[in-house]
């Protein structure tokens, strides 16, 4: 679609891209065309400048693994921070011509260290006792809103005053010892990262911060207790990381030709790679996972052939495809043994992101809703034509959305490659149109089926991953058809993209116009919503409700994870393929980055901080994300997109307050506010559940005196949950959602709805 | 699990070798004030009889007697509620632990004792009430500062840093409260005390015997004696004849002048021990008073016993 946040632009080619520097040996031109004489040089060059490009992945891993190890969060904003260190680099020594020592002290050591602190304190303080999916969700959110705000705020373009700036006191100078040369910016690079490397492992194994930094990884309440401030171990390691991921960042850049978010997504896929070979905690095993990937790497671009297409997007996709199998076969993963923190207890459980509310089954509403719908989509169709386009968008993008509903909100599973599902059912449906005059009515259902069989195949072999590792490799999944399979002719249509007609039957059926087109797109959402809906009510809701708790319980009373999980990721890899050919027949065409990455990051993220778990949540999600930066634009801001980024990335602040989405946070402030007092025995139910899952605040108001001995509704409690909060007087409801009433007494007979207290 | 352990002396401290207090400074200003004891001391556990809602045993109280001890006591518990998240878990308890004293924390699973030395020792912030170390308020300091204002908790289970070494266990503790030139003296104290732990002392100790794990987070304690030591089942899982060498060390240091909260399965070996005991029914406390005046409530109030 064509509103794609440009932080990743379709050709993103580390290697293609990058200037001549990395050929080493026989400097002048391309040295392995000189023949066989030639063979030790070349052999030397790919060694050296595999060995840079591995540093500089080693570097950025190093900090993965030391972030993972002292704060056990998985940081994928490492990238973002090495990409802002090095546009900072770049504007102070290109732009503003600062001498290279004084912005290389304000890029590394300053900015670098207070941005890893500025997260820590903002952000990932907090989130040590969240769910794991909140952490990657809030993570993700930086590697938006970082280099978003950078290209809002002055970086708008990337670089264009020159190449980057190298970490060398003479530009273009060349090592030589006999048959090696090494030009002065690999040789800094591969300097740097043995200084780092060899000062982390020092740090570790012989001071005594980096002892209070390995223990605080796996008790901080237990480092506490021997009297040490864990809260400020944990913050100078993310200083520390936040460092050397501007190093990383800092020395990347002369590698590429500009400096633009994109290379610094493939930086981090390619760090993580090496850091997940260190089984996320070996230093040394981690630098060599970073030192090989950059000689295969070089070694590729060396050896194969450069005209295939497989090869163009092999070369630069190496990294993904490395994390993909790394994620799938490496044994070191699976049997990392989890050192389990003993005072674990300590700290609240976390709860699920997707809470304890079920679908109601109060139906007294569905009139109403499809009367107000009908009402609303018939005064769209009076909308002058643009606005029209504009919401079919929205509605073709929430039926999307609606496929995180499922694989997110009801399996708790975070996936990265709902684009990708989208892409395969649009590519295939627009294929076929062209190819064999398919309709895309049809198209439709295949497109469907394109996607379904897509899901299949990357659930199927990750059903044994959890957590950061499924994400990850949705992850790997999504770059890899983004840059492998995607730009093939066969599929994506080449650089051009594709025609993708409106649906269109022979003169039976013709949805050409725009009016007619969105009310096919209107009826395709409700459908999707409505099986959703179903589907959370019924056994498969109920079953990935129970997986979600905990997949060990549920396997322990009979449901089959592995099922519910394909079902799940089947279910929402249709409803995405569909979406997918509405969206390009919504465009008339397919282009690229239509289906990417960067929109498969934002769509997640936009889904999941409104709501990923209510049908609502997908709705607001649609409209947000095709209206907004039409307002920006009408607003008359520049760079839309990067402050459309700004503000979706600024949304994770809110959401690590509100992990259930802020379509539901809004309605609950809401009805607190403005809401009727008399509830439904249904909605005082949802009250009623939702306060037993947010923690008790402290009773600081003298109303609530401790002393004073608890009457009120100590008797037989009625058996319905209506009933709770009627006993509890006339605030009840209020009560329920601020939580704030009088404590329970210990001694009370729990209400079943209750659970147990 | 006994096949491994050193004899008694090497679970016993020996007296002599042990340190001279770094922390007696503090102590003296207590019985200072024997005159006007100080406002937090008011709301004292009195009030936690009539205010029980649930018609438990009324218990004799702390505060009645005058008797010999110290007019402050080292930590009081005035009115504590705490919990995880929703769930609650203590309801305005109220304690004081005399200085000198041994305190046995009884009471039957998911009384919340756990969650008592949690509270006292800054894991757990009470959601409500105060905890008062002498006469200065405590609520809501972290942990890492009681510990250094003298407050050690050994916590339930296993207690040891697993990826690291005995040693690095050992470090990490003495480090950060004597000091870098102060930590190679604890660690001779230590390994003096436990020779076993000096043997294994480049052992990563998650690999280390559930008897020895022990040892090791108790030398971590003992070689820099606290002015409060917490000890949550301590004898949990371990042979017989180690609990009783584990008791002895207790009562060891509590004769240097260490004032104890044990918190124990073992009650008879508890009730030996202690001077005081504070028993614990659903999150309330159902009696406090002095090991003599128990009598035979214990068998009341301790289901099970």
């Amino acid at each position: 679609m064509s509103r794609a946040v440009s932080i990743w632009p379709a050709s993103a080619d580390p290697i293609g891209s990058t200037k001549s520097g990395l050929v080493a040996a026989g400097t002048a031109g391309p040295g392995w065309a000189r023949g066989n004489s030639k063979i030790v040089n070349d052999v030397v060059g790919l060694i050296v400048g595999g060995l840079a490009l591995g540093c500089v992945y080693a570097l950025v891993a190093t900090g993965v693994v030391l972030t993972y190890k002292t704060s056990a969060v998985f940081n994928l904003a490492l990238g973002a921070q090495a990409f802002t260190a090095a546009a900072v680099m770049y504007s102070l020594r290109n732009n503003l011509g600062l001498p290279l020592i004084l912005s290389f002290v304000v890029a590394v050591l300053i900015v670098g260290p207070l941005l890893g602190l500025g997260l820590y304190v903002t952000l990932f303080r907090r989130l040590r006792n969240v769910p794991e999916a909140v952490r990657l969700v809030v993570a993700l959110g930086v590697l938006i809103l970082l280099p978003a705000i950078v290209q809002a705020l002055w970086f708008g373009k990337g670089g264009n005053r020159g190449s980057p700036p190298a970490l060398v006191l003479e530009q273009d100078k060349v090592y030589a010892w006999g048959p090696v040369s090494i030009p002065a910016d690999q040789l800094s690079t591969i300097l740097f990262t043995i200084l780092v490397v060899v000062g982390l492992v020092a740090l570790f194994k012989y001071t005594n911060l980096g002892l209070q930094m390995r223990a605080v990884v796996e008790s901080p309440r237990m480092v506490q207790l021997a009297g040490i401030n864990a809260d400020r171990v944990s913050m100078i390691s993310w200083m520390l990381s936040g460092t050397i991921a501007a190093l990383g960042g800092v020395l990347l850049a002369p590698l590429f030709l500009s400096i633009t978010p994109s290379n610094y997504t493939i930086l981090l896929v390619a760090a993580i790679a090496a850091a997940v070979f260190g089984r996320l905690t070996s230093l040394p095993l981690t630098l060599v996972g970073g030192l090989a990937l950059g000689f295969l790497q070089q070694a590729l671009s060396r050896y194969l052939p450069s005209d295939s297409v497989l090869a163009q997007g092999l070369r630069p996709s190496l990294p993904f495809v490395v994390l993909f199998l790394l994620l799938l076969f490496w044994p070191g993963l699976r049997d990392r043994r989890e050192v389990t923190d003993p005072l674990a207890g300590v700290d609240p459980p976390a709860s699920s992101i997707a809470g304890t509310v079920r679908a109601s089954k109060d139906t007294s509403k569905v009139l109403p809703l499809t009367l107000g719908t009908v009402v609303i989509v018939a005064l769209c169709l009076l909308l002058p034509g643009i606005w029209m386009y504009r919401i079919t968008g929205a509605i073709v993008l929430s039926t999307i959305f609606l496929s995180f509903t499922v694989l997110t909100g009801m399996a708790g599973q975070i996936s990265l490659c709902q684009a990708a599902f989208a892409g395969a059912g649009a590519y295939g449906a627009a294929q076929l149109a062209n190819h064999f005059n398919v309709p895309i009515m049809v198209g439709l259902l295949v497109g469907g089926l394109v996607g379904l069989a897509v899901g299949m195949l990357i659930s199927l072999p990750t059903l044994g991953l959890r957590g950061i590792y499924l994400t990850l490799a949705t992850l790997a999944f999504t770059l890899m058809v983004d840059q492998i399979v995607f730009p093939l002719e066969q599929v994506g249509g080449g650089p051009a993209g594709l025609e993708v007609p409106r649906p269109y039957w022979s003169g039976f059926i013709d949805f050409s116009d725009d009016r007619a087109f969105f009310l096919l797109c209107v009826a395709a959402l409700a459908v999707a919503a409505l099986v959703v809906w179903l589907v959370r009510r019924g056994t498969t809701g109920r079953f990935l409700d129970a997986i979600r708790g905990s997949e060990t319980g549920a396997a322990s009373i009979g449901i089959n994870p592995s099922r519910a999980k394909i079902t799940a990721f089947a279910l929402s890899a249709l409803i995405a393929g569909v979406g997918g050919v509405l969206l390009s027949s919504w465009q008339q065409r397919t282009s690229a980055g239509d289906f990417g990455v960067g929109n498969s990051l934002l769509w997640a993220l936009v889904v999941i901080i409104l709501g990923a778990r209510t049908i609502k949540g997908a709705l607001a999600g649609g409209f947000l994300l095709v209206l907004f930066p039409e307002l920006l634009k009408a607003a008359g801001i520049p760079n839309p997109e990067a402050w459309q980024g700004v503000v979706f990335g600024l949304g994770t602040f809110v959401f690590v307050r509100h992990p259930e989405g802020l379509v539901d946070a809004i309605g609950g402030w809401y009805q607190r506010h403005f809401g009727r007092p008399e509830r439904t025995t249904e909605e005082v139910r949802r009250i009623v559940t939702i306060d037993l899952s947010e923690p008790e605040p402290p009773a600081g108001n003298g109303a609530s005196s401790p002393q004073a001995p608890y009457t009120a509704g100590v008797g037989p409690l009625p058996d319905t949950a209506g009933a709770v909060a009627g006993t509890a007087g006339g605030g009840s409801y209020r009560y329920a959602q601020a939580g704030s009433g009088p404590p329970q007494p210990p001694s009370m007979p729990a209400p079943p709805s209750f659970g147990g207290t | 699990m006994s096949q491994p352990m050193p004899p008694a002396p090497g679970w016993q401290p020996q007296i002599p070798m042990a340190p001279p207090e770094p922390q007696i400074p503090p102590a003296p200003p207590v019985p200072q004030v024997p005159i006007a004891p100080p406002a937090p001391q008011v709301p004292m556990p009195q009030q936690a009889a009539p205010a029980d809602p649930a018609g438990y045993v009324t218990a004799p109280v702390a505060a009645v007697q005058p008797g010999p001890e110290p007019a402050v006591p080292l930590l009081t518990l005035d009115y504590v509620s705490a919990g995880y998240g929703q769930f609650r878990a203590l309801f305005d308890v109220s304690f004081a632990v005399p200085m000198g004293c041994a305190v046995a924390l009884l009471g039957p699973n998911g009384a919340g004792k756990t969650t008592v030395a949690r509270v006292c020792s800054g894991l757990v912030q009470p959601t409500n009430g105060a905890i008062y170390l002498g006469h200065q308020e405590i609520t809501g300091m972290p942990a890492h500062e009681l510990r250094r204002l003298g407050i050690a908790h050994a916590p339930e289970g296993r207690s040891v840093f697993a990826s690291l070494t005995v040693e690095e266990n050992l470090l990490l503790e003495f480090r950060s409260s004597l000091g870098k030139t102060g930590a190679p003296a604890a660690l001779e104290r230590a390994y003096s005390w436990f020779p076993r732990l000096r043997e294994r002392r480049n052992q990563i100790a998650g690999t280390l015997s559930g008897g020895e794990q022990r040892m090791l987070s108790l030398a971590r304690v003992l070689a820099d004696l606290p002015r409060l030591l917490i000890v949550d089942e301590l004898s949990l899982g371990l042979a017989p004849i180690i609990v009783d060498e584990v008791f002895e060390t207790l009562d060891t240091i509590r004769s240097q002048g260490c004032t104890l909260v044990v918190i124990e399965q073992h009650v008879n070996k508890a009730l030996e021990l202690a001077d005081r005991v504070v028993i614990l029914q659903k999150g309330r406390v159902v009696y406090d008073g002095p090991t003599d005046e128990l009598g035979d409530l214990v068998g009341q109030l301790i289901p099970g016993l």
